[in-house]
């Protein structure tokens, strides 16, 4: 597999968070929720722009709700991540954990 | 009843209308940012709130201007598609392919323009430092050159910034008029 088929550490987080958030996960919630559950501060452009890429690539697929009047009258937009971006959030974390093993002595903790 | 103390900056408003693509996701952007702000103005105030909505804005317009240095379009779907979920399929990524090539063509237009200026400016410049025997040169030529470079440089630089998202319009648009 190609460097295209990797997925990078960035998109990583925010797929997580999408499917953390499962039907909430619109990019003001995915911010927030990485900035209370792993205290990571995330640009904005940055999150549009890695969700913008990972649409593009299939791995995360949206619909948009209704205009409200809080929201100035814009429609928000939910993420789902797809099919293709379960499969390569699971050759992600495969590797991660081969590459992980057998390092408790130096890192720590359990993997 | 709307608040006005919560209602987001006209300027940065208008900076995100001018700079992102007509689309859904230009308008969610737009929702997202003024929900943020409407929600810090009721947590922290109004002063801190509308500081983070100017550095929100400016990450935004700052990110989007680096992914189009980097050829990667913001938005994904045709302006008037009302409330449809896309997803990455190969008709729409071909669709987005194609203003790619037509993007290099509009590069290698904005160094072409760049190269005339250069070229008349250099001309220009050497029969003003070298007038021909008996001809009197104009002061105003060295105007002309000036203008002429900063032209060249202004008109290359709009056909970078306002080309590919012209394109992107443009064939956008012609995705939405074929039958399905």
């Amino acid at each position: 597999m190609g460097h295209k088929g990797f997925l990078g550490e960035f998109e990583q987080t925010v797929m997580l968070s999408v499917l953390q958030l499962g039907e909430r996960a619109y990019a003001p919630e995915i911010a927030q929720h990485l900035e209370t559950s792993i205290h990571r501060a995330v640009s904005r452009g940055a999150l549009y722009s890695c969700l913008n890429q990972l649409e593009r690539k299939g791995l995360v697929s949206w619909r948009l709700d209704e205009p409200i009047e809080e929201r100035g009258g814009h429609a928000r937009r939910f993420y789902q991540v797809t099919g293709s971006g379960v499969h390569a959030l699971r050759v992600a974390r495969e590797g991660q954990l081969i590459l992980w093993r057998g390092l408790e002595g130096i890192l720590g903790g359990t993997t | 009843m709307r608040s006005t103390l919560s209602t987001p900056p006209v300027w940065a408003e208008r900076c995100l209308q001018a700079w992102l693509p007509n689309d859904s996701m230009r308008d969610a952007i737009m929702g997202d940012l003024h929900e943020e702000l409407v929600r810090d103005t009721h947590n922290d105030g109004r002063l801190v709130a509308r500081r983070r909505y100017r550095q929100r804005v400016a990450g935004v317009l700052a990110y989007a201007l680096l992914d189009t240095l980097r050829w990667r379009t913001w938005g994904s779907t045709p302006a008037d598609v009302p409330r449809v979920q896309m997803v990455g399929t190969r008709a729409v990524a071909s669709t987005r392919a194609r203003p790619r090539t037509a993007d290099a063509w509009i590069v290698l237009a904005a160094f072409a323009v760049l190269g005339v200026g250069i070229v008349a400016n250099t001309l220009i410049f050497s029969t003003v430092r070298t007038p021909a025997a008996g001809v009197s040169v104009s002061p105003a030529l060295g105007v002309v050159s000036i203008a002429l470079a900063l032209g060249s440089a202004l008109a290359a630089a709009v056909l970078l910034c306002v080309g590919p998202r012209w394109l992107r319009q443009r064939s956008c648009h012609r995705m939405t008029q074929q039958p399905h």
